[in-house]
C-alpha cells in the first residue's frame, strides 16, 4: 500500500510548483524585455508617441497650406501649373509620414520590464 | 551497571525497555556537542536515567523526545507560532501573482515589431494616397483665379475635407483592429 504523502511533503511539492511557475512567468518577461531591447517589440506609449508626432506634424504642414499657398496660386491659367505648386506642398506635408523605421519607436525605459535585482538573487 | 541496547533495566520505581546510551552517544543522535548535551542537562531538558560508574547514562527515546520538543519550543518562540513551509508557500504565491501581474502588463503594453510595421506601412500607403490625389481634385477650382481670399477659402474647405476623410480612414482602421481582435 502506497505510503500516504504527509502534509509537509505535499506542501513541499506545492512550493515547488509554485517556483516552477515563477520561473516560467520571469522567463517570459526577460523574453518580451529582451524583445525590447534588440527592437523586435516595442511599448505601445512609445509607438503612439511617435506616430502621434508625425501625424500631428504632417497635418501641420497641411493645414498651413490654405494660409501660404495662395498668394502662390493664383493668375495661374493651367490646372497643370496649380498641381504642381500644391503637390510640392503636398509632398512636404507627406514625406512627415515617414516609412516604418525600427529606432524610432526604442523606448527610453524598459524599467518593469527587465528582472528586478532582488528577484534574480531569490532564484540564486 | 552497564547497561546496553534492549535490555530490561530495573529502576527504583519502573520497569521499561529502554536505550541507555553515554553522553558521546547521546550527543552523536542527537546531532550536537557533548558540551551542548551538558548544558541541556544542567538546564534540566535531558536527564540522566542511569550512571556507569561516574559517566552518565541517558535514555535515548526520552531524551530525543525533550529535546524534540525544546527545538520545536523554540522554533515556535522564534517564529511567533508561525510554521516556516507554510510562510514560504504563501510569500511563493504572492511572488507568482507580482510576477504573472508584471507579464500580463508587459504583454499588454508591448507590440510586436513585423505587426507594428505591416499596420503602418498599409496605413501610410492609404494616407499617401489620400492626400496626393488632393492637387489634381482641387486645381481645376483654382484655374485663373486672381482673388487670393478666394483661394484661400477654397482651399481651405478641400483641405478640411481631405484632413476629414483621412481621419475617417484612420478610424476604420481601428474598427477593422477591433473586430479583427474580435
Amino acid at each position: 500500500m502506497p505510503k500516504k504523502a504527509s502534509n509537509t511533503e505535499t506542501a513541499k511539492a506545492a512550493l515547488e510548483a509554485i517556483q516552477a511557475k515563477i520561473y516560467h512567468s520571469r522567463a517570459a518577461r526577460k523574453e518580451l524585455a529582451n524583445q525590447l531591447i534588440d527592437l523586435r517589440a516595442f511599448r505601445r506609449e512609445d509607438v503612439e508617441r511617435v506616430l502621434g508626432q508625425w501625424i500631428g506634424t504632417a497635418k501641420a504642414r497641411l493645414w498651413a497650406i490654405p494660409n501660404s499657398l495662395p498668394r502662390l496660386l493664383v493668375g495661374h491659367t493651367t490646372s497643370d501649373a496649380i498641381q504642381a505648386v500644391l503637390s510640392e506642398a503636398i509632398e512636404e506635408a507627406a514625406a512627415e509620414l515617414r516609412p516604418f523605421e525600427a529606432t524610432a519607436f526604442k523606448s527610453g525605459s524598459i524599467d518593469y520590464a527587465t528582472i528586478e535585482p532582488d528577484e534574480s538573487q531569490e532564484e540564486g | 551497571m552497564s547497561l546496553s541496547i534492549g535490555l530490561f533495566t530495573v529502576t527504583k520505581y519502573t520497569f521499561y525497555m529502554s536505550k541507555l546510551v553515554t553522553r558521546t552517544e547521546l550527543s552523536k543522535a542527537l546531532g550536537i556537542s557533548r558540551k551542548q548535551v551538558d548544558i541541556h542537562r544542567q538546564h534540566g531538558r535531558i536527564q540522566e536515567a542511569s550512571k556507569n560508574g561516574r559517566n552518565p547514562l541517558f535514555d535515548l527515546d526520552v531524551c530525543e523526545k525533550a529535546y524534540r520538543e525544546y527545538k520545536e519550543n523554540v522554533t515556535q518562540k522564534r517564529t511567533g507560532g508561525v510554521n516556516k513551509l507554510t510562510a514560504q508557500l504563501r510569500k511563493a504565491k504572492a511572488d507568482l501573482e507580482e510576477s504573472e501581474l508584471k507579464l500580463a502588463r508587459l504583454r499588454e503594453e508591448i507590440v510586436p515589431a513585423d505587426e507594428l510595421e505591416q499596420t503602418w506601412e498599409a496605413n501610410r500607403r492609404a494616407c499617401l494616397e489620400r492626400i496626393r490625389k488632393f492637387p489634381a481634385e482641387i486645381a481645376p477650382a483654382l484655374v485663373s483665379g486672381d482673388d487670393i481670399a478666394i483661394a484661400a477659402d477654397t482651399l481651405e474647405q478641400a483641405m478640411r475635407q481631405l484632413l476629414t476623410d483621412l481621419a475617417k480612414m484612420d478610424n476604420e482602421e481601428d474598427c477593422n483592429d477591433a473586430e479583427e481582435g474580435e
